[in-house]
């Protein structure tokens, strides 16, 4: 049998639909870059189809090989569709095709500064054969998974429903975002991909969590049989590396428990999952280097970075820069010379910090003098990943709305489900698409639980609150109230939502020492509101947690959700009227003068009174021994400056 | 016998009355220092208060340093409505239809008539130096009027010097004063009504009606017809001297006569601006109720639900209270309260007490139009959160200056130990370390530089289209709809206002529109109508009537173009020069 596989994951960085990332060349001299396929068991790998994009000038050679063994070289040219032969004999130790591309500039003299952008992308993996099923547990979950249901029973207690999105979360984390994964309740209808779409089905049970792989309507199904809090942990350990361990077709007791975040402020290079970065020129070579805050624990003000490394001599004549850029932000720039080490050392401050970053070493090398053939040496740079580092200052950043999230909620994110009853499971359907979200946001596992929703509110904690009633947003102060709404009536406002039209909303909240994000829906009595809610959720899952921007996304009738800033929304009048209690500051302000004034006057009359005593004393004193009647002369001088005559 | 222990009073040893009379020092060195410290912070003699003269000269010094790094930076036009300002004042005289009724009802019209002289050379029309020297002369009056009232308070040299630091200190009312806007004109105006008033009430002999009259009524007229906060400052001064005069225990006669000739020029000053309303616009009260009103213009904002203070004196004071905080500081405004709660509990309601207070009556106003949706002002806790009008707060700032100079006044009063010196310095650091702190991000940390950076950000393109006209303008005249949105930047285009068929001109205008290639050689419209606009007035006439004329495209050709602007040159007219197209334009 001949078939045609998506090839969607890899096991490493590096995936399929990833080669537009990081396969691209960007020298017109020699350059590779190499891309793990993995296979699935029982298939026999027969070619790779993919779409080879070649910049236009572009006039080397294409070279791919597959392992060691070269199996095509070409002119670099595009083409639609592009076949690199395999056989099974390429696999490695891991049922993967290391496929590695090579660019070789074939000019005499070629121009360093140019670009030279090939893509081979849109891969699919061509076999013969039939997968087998897995038979263990450790080969249950495939290097790539085209898709992962998590089913759990359609009335779900809330046991099962912090399993299931604690799977969710798990998987999540052990995928990219090409391979989606959803939660859905017993009686919903599967999608179909392909022979690498999994199942895991949560079942009650009573004992330990034991674990059963079956094929089930044609689906290859993991069975979680369990109660209580194990099963939880039971969903934790399938994102978990260690189920390599489990070599056996059935297991008991599965079992993990997340070991606290390593919440240093320093991460090496290593840390962030590049443990070598290494350039290459001439010509112009880049390495990436994601930092996410959440790797350090929470959010943060700055970034110090420490890189230490070497470079080959530089042959006479040669010059390489070397620029360091943090989210396209010129940090650093050198001039490589001398000896071969080298270093860096920049900070970047809160303005350039996003809550997922893109750390890029950039070489750049090119020839002082004349052109003198294609024999230019190479020119590495090696950058040490475990002694380079980023040490991050603890701060709350400039970073606002979505963003702020995962990092503020520390890896731990608690979840409450405002519904009862039936529509429970459903808005724990939609908490898992945003547990995904988030998860693959994150740089660690989260460490998901279920709570209580008013506890939930009556708590500092910062989480996910989902189906939440118009009473939870006005206890949680949020932007947007879950009432009728209109978006600010500018023209250039082409979508208006009527203050009568259901709607969801999906809310980024910060106030109160906690952050909250808040997915709910309003409308007229009777109006179906779980669409609208779905809706909001899947976009976040599919659009991915690093493209939601501002503070609210919406969604409401056909149109797509989409997001906005929560000041672009007409103040809704609850959201007004709160603030009429600042005036008390004023009214206490005038009370406390008030007091003070009459303290004041208190304390002017028992003076008066004292020097009036005291004069009269005096007098008393000073008069004749026979009294006389004299006027009061005390009309104040009216030349006195001095005299206000205010009491 | 009464004892009025809120009588002004010049404290210890910073009273150069206590000088023994024949300790006179040896000229030059520190006895000259000395005695400019006297006369600094010497009683006033009569009319004179020593040290004025000095202080109008430090103001001056003080704006004419701003007004150099605000002209150098540009950052003298970012606001709007001060290149529109400008504009007005020149069209007066320079305009297709001069006139007084070029002052329009938008805004009161003292601040354009004191540009005007200035405007006429295109020079300092065009940079915005003329409203920095008008800028620069306020504040000399502003500060000199703060200092004598301070005098005319009895407070001693270390309370004056705060009191100016405080108001010669401020960036963003520095800022205020080297722009076109009306801030600089308001408050010194507010502040000579003030030092009038204390001139006046604390006088040792008893001035007349006339007297009071030029000193405080006259600035008070020059007030009304700058802001409608200086209407409100009649009211609450009239209030005032009759409290004085009552105190003195003089006839009521004798107060009326007060209150009148204190208002007698307010009052002519409404009346005038009502007779103008009258005579251009057929109606007294069209600033009130017209198209270009406060009223029309909030009335937008009500219909988009933004004016959420309206009403809600809660948010009117949070928002009115942020905008003080980041204009005036959070340090001065501690200060400040402090200052209030001391001369409060201390001087109670004296004469004292209420001429600080009438410092604070356009901060009432403000708030009160805030409350009656009367005037719209967003910031960072307003609703929605913007930089918008927060700069209408500055008028606050010579009351927390008064405050603070009473509270360093009155410190050697409140406890045993404090004195003078180490208090002024002490509220000295503490303002050094309130504009480092603002230095830190002065876009971010004071609102009305915030909203100067918003409209630098929004005019940009705009700018640079005004930029490129000047430099390619050959004559035949421009039509444009300079009232439609973001093109108030006549200064910067830098041509003679006559130049122009705008709204302004009246029928010439609509002539012009009807038949371009007869009037204009030059349009500037935007290429596509607006739809970011604040009132319907921000549409541009212009764009509806041509962008879509098919006899419009065939007269003239766009030569430039930014974001949705477009600069059109007449190609129809064999007379116009030849244009020489040059690369530039950005489309």
């Amino acid at each position: 049998m001949i078939g045609t596989l998506l090839v969607p994951a890899l096991a490493t960085a590096a995936r399929a639909d990833d080669i537009d990332a990081a396969g691209s060349l960007t020298t017109r001299v020699q350059n590779s870059v190499t891309l793990n396929v993995p296979v699935p068991v029982g298939a026999t790998p027969t070619g790779i189809r993919g779409r080879l994009e070649v910049a236009p000038g572009v006039t080397g050679r294409l070279q791919f090989a597959v392992g060691n063994r070269v199996v095509r070289d070409v002119p670099a040219s595009s083409a639609p569709a592009f076949l690199v032969p395999v056989r099974a004999g390429d696999l490695d130790a891991n049922n993967s095709l290391a496929v590695r591309l090579t660019y070789t500039e074939t000019g005499r003299c070629p121009d360093p500064d140019a670009t030279a952008d090939v893509v081979y992308s849109d891969l699919r993996l061509r076999y013969s054969g039939t997968p087998t099923p897995p038979g263990s547990l450790a080969a249950f979950f495939p290097a790539a998974a085209s898709r992962i249901d998590v089913v759990v029973p359609s009335s779900a207690s809330d046991e099962f429903l912090a399993a299931g999105l604690t799977a969710v979360a798990a998987l999540s984390g052990k995928y990219d975002d090409t391979t989606p994964v959803a939660l859905n309740p017993a009686a919903a209808v599967l999608p179909r991909t392909d022979v690498t779409q999994r199942v895991v089905r949560i079942v009650p049970g009573s004992g330990p969590v034991e674990t059963k792989i079956v094929n089930r309507f044609g689906l290859t199904t993991l069975i979680l049989t369990g109660s209580g809090s194990e099963l939880a942990g039971a969903a934790q350990a399938l994102g978990s590396d260690q189920l390599e361990l489990a070599t056996g077709g059935t297991s008991t007791g599965l079992t993990e428990t997340l070991k606290v975040r390593d919440a240093t402020m320093q991460q090496s290079l290593a840390d962030l999952g590049s443990p070598t970065v290494q350039l290459t020129g001439p010509g112009t070579a880049t390495q990436y280097v994601g930092v996410r805050q959440d790797a350090f624990g929470g959010p943060v003000d700055s970034f110090d970075l420490h890189v230490t490394g070497t470079h080959t001599a530089l042959p006479e004549g040669t010059k390489a820069q070397l620029n360091t850029y943090l989210n396209g932000y010129l940090l650093d720039s050198q001039v490589l010379s001398g000896g071969p080490e080298l270093s860096i050392d920049a900070t970047a401050d809160a303005s350039l910090i996003n809550s997922d970053n893109g750390l890029e070493f950039t070489l750049t090398t090119a020839r002082s003098d004349s052109c003198s053939g294609p024999e230019t040496l190479p020119i590495e740079v090696y950058f040490d990943g475990r002694s380079s580092t980023i040490t991050a200052t603890r701060g709350t950043g400039l970073v606002s709305g979505f963003q702020t999230f995962p990092q503020v909620l520390g890896g731990e994110l608690p979840v409450a489900l405002r519904p009862g009853g039936p529509d429970r499971v459903t808005a724990a359907v939609d908490a898992a698409f945003l547990v995904s979200a988030l998860q693959r946001a994150a740089s660690a596992p989260l460490e998901v639980s279920l709570v209580d929703a008013d506890e939930f509110l009556d708590s500092n904690l910062s989480g996910l609150l989902v189906g939440a009633s118009e009473s939870d947003a006005t206890d949680l102060k949020a932007p947007l109230r879950l009432d009728g709404m209109r978006l600010v009536d500018y023209a250039e406002a082409s979508f208006r939502v009527g203050t009568d039209q259901p709607y969801a909303a999906f809310q980024a909240i910060s106030g109160s020492g906690r952050d909250v994000l808040m997915l709910g829906s309003w409308g007229p009595t009777g109006a179906d509101l779980s669409t609208a809610r779905r809706s909001a959720a899947t976009y976040v899952a599919t659009r991915g947690w690093n493209r939601l921007t501002d503070d609210l996304l919406v969604s409401a009738g056909q149109r797509r959700p989409f997001t906005i800033s929560s000041n672009a929304v007409v103040p809704q009048q609850e959201v007004i009227d709160e603030r009429r209690s600042f005036i008390w500051w004023l009214v206490g302000g005038f009370v406390v003068l008030a007091l003070l004034l009459g303290y004041q006057v208190w304390r002017t009359n028992r003076r008066d009174r004292e020097v009036r005593q005291l004069v009269d004393a005096q007098v008393r004193a000073d008069a004749p021994p026979k009294a006389f009647d004299d006027d009061d002369h005390d009309g104040g001088d009216p030349d006195d400056p001095d005299d206000d005559r205010t009491t | 016998m009464a004892v009025d222990l809120a009588a002004p009073r010049i404290s210890g040893s910073d009273d150069p009355g206590t000088a023994r009379r024949g300790d006179r020092p040896r000229s030059g060195g520190p006895g000259r220092a000395r005695r400019a410290w006297a006369a600094f912070g010497g009683p006033p003699r009569g009319r004179r208060v020593p040290g004025s003269l000095t202080v109008f000269l430090l103001g001056c010094v003080v704006g004419t340093v701003a007004s150099i790094y605000t002209v150098r930076t540009g950052s003298n036009l970012d606001y709007g409505d001060a290149m529109a300002h400008l504009t007005i004042s020149g069209r007066i005289l320079d305009s297709k239809a001069p006139g007084l009724q070029q002052l329009g009802t938008v805004w009161l019209p003292l601040p354009h008539l004191l540009l005007l002289p200035l405007v006429q050379n295109l020079f300092l029309f065009r940079t915005g130096v003329a409203a920095c020297i008008l800028g620069t002369l306020c504040l000399g009056i502003a500060a000199t009027a703060l200092f004598r009232t301070m005098a005319r308070l009895g407070f001693g040299g270390p309370a004056r010097l705060v009191g100016l630091a405080v108001l010669l200190a401020n960036p963003s009312l520095l800022y205020a004063f080297t722009t076109a806007l009306t801030e600089p004109v308001l408050i010194a105006a507010i502040l000579a009504c003030l030092a009038g008033l204390a001139g006046w009430a604390f006088s040792p002999r008893r001035l007349s009606g006339g007297e009071l009259a030029v000193f405080a009524g006259i600035p008070a007229g020059a007030g009304v017809l700058t802001r409608y906060e200086a209407w409100a400052l009649v009211i609450s001064g009239s209030i005032f001297v009759a409290i004085v005069v009552v105190r003195r225990g003089e006839t009521l006669r004798r107060a009326l006569v007060c209150v009148l000739s204190f208002a007698a020029v307010p009052f002519a000053s409404i009346c005038w601006w009502l007779a103008y309303n009258a005579a251009w616009y057929g109606n007294p009260l069209e600033f009130l109720t017209g198209n270009y009103s406060a009223a029309a213009f909030t009335e937008v904002f009500i219909q988009q639900g933004q004016l959420t203070t309206k009403g809600n004196p809660g948010l009117s004071f949070e928002i009115f209270g942020w905008a003080l905080l980041e204009t005036a500081g959070l340090v001065p405004l501690v200060l400040a309260g402090l200052g209030l709660l001391v001369t409060t509990a201390r001087w109670g309601l004296s004469d004292r007490a209420l001429l600080i207070w009438l410092a604070g009556t356009s901060s009432a106003f403000l708030l009160f139009s805030l409350t009656s949706g009367q005037h719209i002002m967003v910031n960072d806790v307003s609703l929605p959160t913007g930089a918008y009008n927060n700069r209408y707060v500055l008028s606050a700032v010579p009351w927390v200056a008064l405050l603070i100079a009473a509270l360093v006044h009155e410190a050697r009063g409140l406890a045993r130990g404090i004195t003078v010196w180490p208090t002024v310095l002490a509220v000295a650091a503490l303002l050094i370390g309130q504009n480092l702190w603002w230095a830190g991000d002065p876009g971010e940390r004071m609102t009305v530089i915030e909203e100067a950076h918003s409209g630098r950000v929004a005019f940009a393109p705009v700018k640079e289209m005004a930029t490129w006209l000047h430099d390619h303008y050959d004559g035949g005249g421009i039509l444009m709809d300079e009232s439609a949105d973001k093109l108030a930047v006549a200064p910067v285009i830098g041509v003679p206002i006559g130049e122009y068929y705008n709204r302004a001109t009246g029928e010439l205008f609509d002539q012009a529109l009807a038949e371009p290639q007869e009037y204009a050689r030059w349009v500037v419209m935007h290429r596509v109508q607006v739809t970011n606009y604040a009132t319907r007035s921000a549409l541009d006439m212009v764009t509806a009537e041509l962008a879509e004329d098919p006899q419009f495209a065939t007269d003239y050709r766009l030569v430039y173009a930014i974001s949705d602007l477009g600069v059109y040159r007449r190609v129809s007219d064999p007379e116009d020069p030849a244009f020489v197209e040059q690369p530039g334009s950005t489309s």
